[in-house]
């Protein structure tokens, strides 16, 4: 075992660590922007553990798209949707929260157990998900390049369809936020302006 | 001439068809508004009877220089290899009931115009008479034994509107229900037995190319029957062809709707009696006779069923208050007469006393009409009496009525004693019977003559007499009750009316005649016992001698108390129908309901229940929160897993 | 096993370890979509399960295809659409609250017969 290693691991498990901390406090804060401050730290440490898997590019994305653009968005929809029912709305007491975590717990002790196994067994043979070990080259132009020439290319050549189908797709979520939300904004303010004039 | 006469025979149906016009004439006239007069509605309707009647007499004098019938069919149904047929079939029976039935009504309708007049049901009640003809004469002018079915129960349909034509009053409409479904059992009968000839002599039919169940042809078909079928089955055949003619004519087992159906006005009793609706039993039978003929069982049985009917209802006439009733159970009493003349064998005699029974039997229920309409609706003998001078025409009309119902030289003494020597070849226990029920028809009709017409009036209205519209039909009825026995007896140089009516049925065996002066003389001092036992009872002019020997009608009253219990409980037969049915028809058909509901439908709803219980369990999940549907959701991936990684395990 | 075994397990950080960590994130996002009682937080969890996805993705990309890194342009294509996931689920959101003034989930019950 060379110090390389261990040091990597320590990094690992720190980051780890971090990400399940926060993707356990967003779901049990008991505020709703307390979530939101740990879902940056969930998606932060996510980028963390992308640039331990050599994804420095899509690492720079998860900044970019998730601790970015979608938390601006979570914090745009708890402003909008004023919180002042926040503190009773945590964790509903239900029989389902139990049968989901029961669920939760169940899937999660079955795929690991398969996991262990699956992947051993897996890698003893040389399978689809055999570990390779990467050819010196690859690792040189890795090391000069990064992944983004590599990814670039793909995008534009192999996945050049799926490419502008998702571009679609993107333009045709915007339209559809935008009629969504905008549709008949009016009664947005209608109750509240009833409710003030059957008031008095 | 011949040419002439032809014409009418050729549209002979024609006669029929002029009721249903003016039925819908009335009918749409008076829904529609186009007029309101009741003088119009009675001015088409006698029109076109009276039309019917100048036709009907065209066709009587054709029939008279015919040699064979005249029959015209359209085909009207065919299905397979049955093809039935609709037409018209005219022959002498047919030409002689044509002439009774329109005759008949039209005086009928005359006087309808004035007994209705103050209803405010006028021109609904025209509009059923109307209907009523049509069927009639329908049936009447029918070709075929299938054809005669569907007007045997347009008569009945009819008879049903008429008798609870004062539908707001519950017994009129208890009456006219009760009269229906007695039909329809003798109807079920009549089908049954239809369908069975049918079907027994179908290859017959086939064969020979007729015109199928034709009247013309039925003696053949009836003997092809017998030979296929066998004497038992025929004998049960033919015997459901003739609970038709019992309910229809208010024989013996089905003839309590009679008397019941005394609740319509009082027209209409005259015209369900006399010419129309009990008479279409006995012009069946005629129709039919063939069928009957062929069986000597048959006719034992008609003829016992019409001497039971002939007895029993004479016996419950005498002990009768209501005027009507009386007249109907001597209507039963008179139909028993014929229907056991024409299973004796006497057939030309039963259809005689029909067509003169139709005559007098009309005037005496108009008269009656005629007194109950001038005493404000009184029906009961005990609140009448001394009408003679308040009411003459309709008391001598109905003295004169009497005597002919009655047999003593007016029209009924040679219908029956034509009837009776009839018998006298055939069988001595019926004669026997039936000079006794002409006794006591000589009794009990001049009973009700005596209780209303002489002595001190008892009620408490003031009589008035019938006006002219009632009275002139009264009169012009009277003429053929007296004389058209004697005439049509062939006493005298006009033709026979038994060669007449014989003249077309070749086939029928004639029952030999007994001419002699002994059962004339017999029966007519019979019916002047009667006379005079009603008399000496009755008639106010032997009250003291009544007094002196100290025999009044009270005191026999007395004596014969149980006998008298059992006539006026009318036989307990109404009792014995009511108690089967509640006892016995009610409870079965409310067991059959409650099985019904509860034990088949319960097992229907149990397995809807199971259904229902498992929707229900269903249900709980479909709460309408996603994220309840996520959990199931999860938790069923959770659980495939396990079980997939417990097949890994174990294998 | 000894000592030495278990170290070298525990440190010597493989496929399984990114395997497991995706699976622990996975299970704490559908318990948050279930558990969860404010829509904002349900729409968090959905993002937790997608970064969940992702890296398990990355993590094959690496130990597996290191050469062609097809597991990073599914990454890629995965956030677009996450993107645009979240940017519907906000005008969802607000069109829902638009109807029915509050982010309870509890008082979203229509979608039932």
């Amino acid at each position: 075992m060379e110090m390389q290693d261990i040091i990597y691991s320590l990094f690992f498990y720190a980051i780890a660590f971090v990400l399940i901390i926060a993707a356990l406090g967003i779901v049990f804060m008991p505020r709703i922007v307390y979530s939101a401050v740990c879902m940056i730290i969930a998606f932060l440490s996510a980028a963390g553990i992308f640039v331990l898997l050599n994804a420095d590019f899509v690492a720079v994305s998860q900044v970019i798209i998730y601790a970015v653009g979608i938390t601006i968005i979570m914090v745009f929809a708890i402003m909008l949707t004023a919180a002042r029912e926040d503190k009773k709305l945590w964790i509903a007491v239900k029989f389902r929260s139990l049968v989901a975590i029961a669920a939760s717990g169940l899937l999660f002790l079955i795929i690991l157990a398969s996991v262990t196994k699956c992947i051993t067994a897996l890698s003893s043979r040389a399978g689809l998900f055999a570990v390779q070990e990467p050819s010196q080259e690859t690792i040189q132009r890795l090391a000069v390049e990064g992944t983004t020439l590599t990814i670039g290319k793909a995008l534009l050549t192999d996945y050049v369809l799926p490419f502008e189908i998702l571009s679609l797709l993107l333009l045709a979520a915007i339209l559809g936020a935008v009629v969504i939300a905008g549709k008949g904004q009016e009664k947005l303010i209608n109750p509240t302006t009833s409710t003030a004039e059957e008031e008095p | 001439m011949e040419q002439f006469l032809e014409f009418f025979i050729e549209n002979a149906g024609i006669i029929a068809a002029l009721p249903l016009w003016t039925f819908l004439i009335i009918i749409f006239g008076q829904n529609l508004g186009v007029y309101d007069d009741k003088r119009i509605t009675a001015g088409i309707t006698c029109t076109s009877t009276f039309i019917g009647l100048i036709w009907s007499f065209f066709i009587f004098l054709w029939t008279l220089g015919a040699q064979e019938p005249f029959s015209k069919n359209i085909t009207w149904l065919s299905a397979g290899n049955i093809e039935l047929s609709a037409g018209w079939l005219v022959d002498n029976l047919g030409a002689m009931m044509l002439l009774v039935v329109t005759g008949v009504s039209l005086l009928i309708q005359v006087y309808s115009h004035g007994y209705m007049a103050k209803d405010p049901g006028y021109h609904r009640f025209f509009s059923y008479l109307n209907f009523f003809n049509f069927s009639m004469l329908g049936l009447v002018l029918s070709s075929n034994l299938f054809q005669i079915y569907i007007f045997w129960e347009l008569v009945g349909l009819s008879s049903y509107l008429l008798i609870g034509f004062w539908f707001r009053r519950p017994s009129a409409a208890h009456a006219a229900t009760k009269a229906f479904i007695i039909n329809r059992i003798g109807d079920f009968g009549l089908l049954v037995g239809i369908i069975a000839f049918l079907f027994f002599s179908l290859n017959w039919w086939i064969a020979s190319g007729n015109i199928y169940l034709s009247f013309t042809e039925l003696q053949p078909a009836a003997e092809y029957v017998l030979t296929s079928a066998g004497p038992v089955v025929y004998f049960l055949i033919a015997l459901a062809i003739f609970f038709g003619p019992i309910a229809k004519s208010a024989q013996f087992p089905l003839h309590t709707w009679l008397p019941d159906a005394m609740e319509g006005p009082t027209p209409i009793s005259a015209l369900i009696h006399a010419a129309t609706m009990v008479a279409a039993g006995v012009f069946l039978i005629a129709r039919a006779y063939p069928i009957f003929e062929i069986s000597p069982d048959i006719m034992t049985t008609i003829a016992w069923i019409g001497a039971i009917t002939a007895f029993i209802t004479a016996t419950i006439a005498i002990t009768q208050y209501d005027l009507k009733k009386t007249l109907a159970y001597s209507t039963c009493s008179q139909l028993g007469f014929m229907v056991m003349a024409m299973g004796a064998g006497a057939y030309a005699a039963g259809l005689f006393h029909l067509m003169t029974h139709a005559f007098f039997k009309a005037m005496l229920f108009l008269c009656s009409g005629a007194v109950i309409h001038g005493l404000g609706d009184q029906q009961n003998m005990k609140y009448m009496g001394g009408l003679r001078k308040h009411m003459p025409v309709v008391a001598y009309t109905y003295l004169t009525g009497c005597f002919a119902i009655s047999g003593i030289l007016f029209s009924g003494f040679w219908s029956k004693e034509e009837i009776f020597s009839g018998l006298y070849g055939n069988n001595m226990i019926l004669l026997g019977v039936g000079l006794i029920v002409a006794l006591l028809t000589s009794f009990y009709m001049f009973r009700s003559y005596f209780l209303t017409f002489e002595g001190e009036y008892r009620g408490h209205a003031h009589p008035h007499d019938a006006p002219k519209v009632m009275t002139v039909p009264l009169i012009l009825l009277a003429i053929p009750s007296t004389f058209i026995g004697f005439l049509l007896s062939g006493v005298l140089f006009l033709p026979s009316f038994d060669k007449y009516i014989l003249a077309g049925q070749k086939a029928i065996t004639h029952a030999e005649h007994h001419t002699g002066f002994l059962l004339p003389v017999i029966s007519l001092l019979i019916a002047l016992a009667g006379l005079l036992a009603a008399a000496y009872l009755y008639w106010d002019r032997f009250k003291q001698v009544r007094e002196s020997v100290k025999i009044t009608a009270d005191n026999i009253i007395r004596i014969t108390k149980p006998l008298y219990a059992l006539t006026t409980n009318l036989w307990y037969i109404d009792k014995l129908y009511y108690a089967f049915i509640d006892n016995v028809f009610l409870p079965v058909c409310n067991f059959t309901a409650n099985f019904d509901k509860f034990i088949i439908d319960g097992l229907v709803n149990l397995t809807g229940l199971k259904i229902r219980f498992e929707g229900w369990t269903l249900r709980q999940f479909q709460t309408g929160q996603v994220q309840t549907y996520l959990a199931i959701l999860f938790s069923g991936l959770a659980g495939l897993a396990l079980i997939f990684v417990l097949l890994q395990l174990l294998i | 096993m000894n000592w030495e075994e278990i170290l070298i397990k525990i440190f010597n950080v493989e496929l399984t370890h990114y395997i497991v960590l995706s699976l622990i994130l996975f299970c704490i996002g559908i318990m948050g979509l279930i558990i969860s009682r404010n829509v904002i937080r349900v729409l968090m969890s959905i993002e937790i399960l997608l970064s969940a996805v992702n890296v398990n993705f990355v993590a094959f990309a690496n130990y597996t295809d290191l050469s062609d890194l097809k597991g990073q342009v599914f990454a890629i294509f995965i956030m677009a659409v996450a993107a645009a996931e979240a940017a519907l689920g906000l005008a969802i959101l607000l069109a829902l609250y638009r109807n029915k003034p509050s982010v309870d989930t509890e008082e979203y019950k229509e979608l039932k017969g």
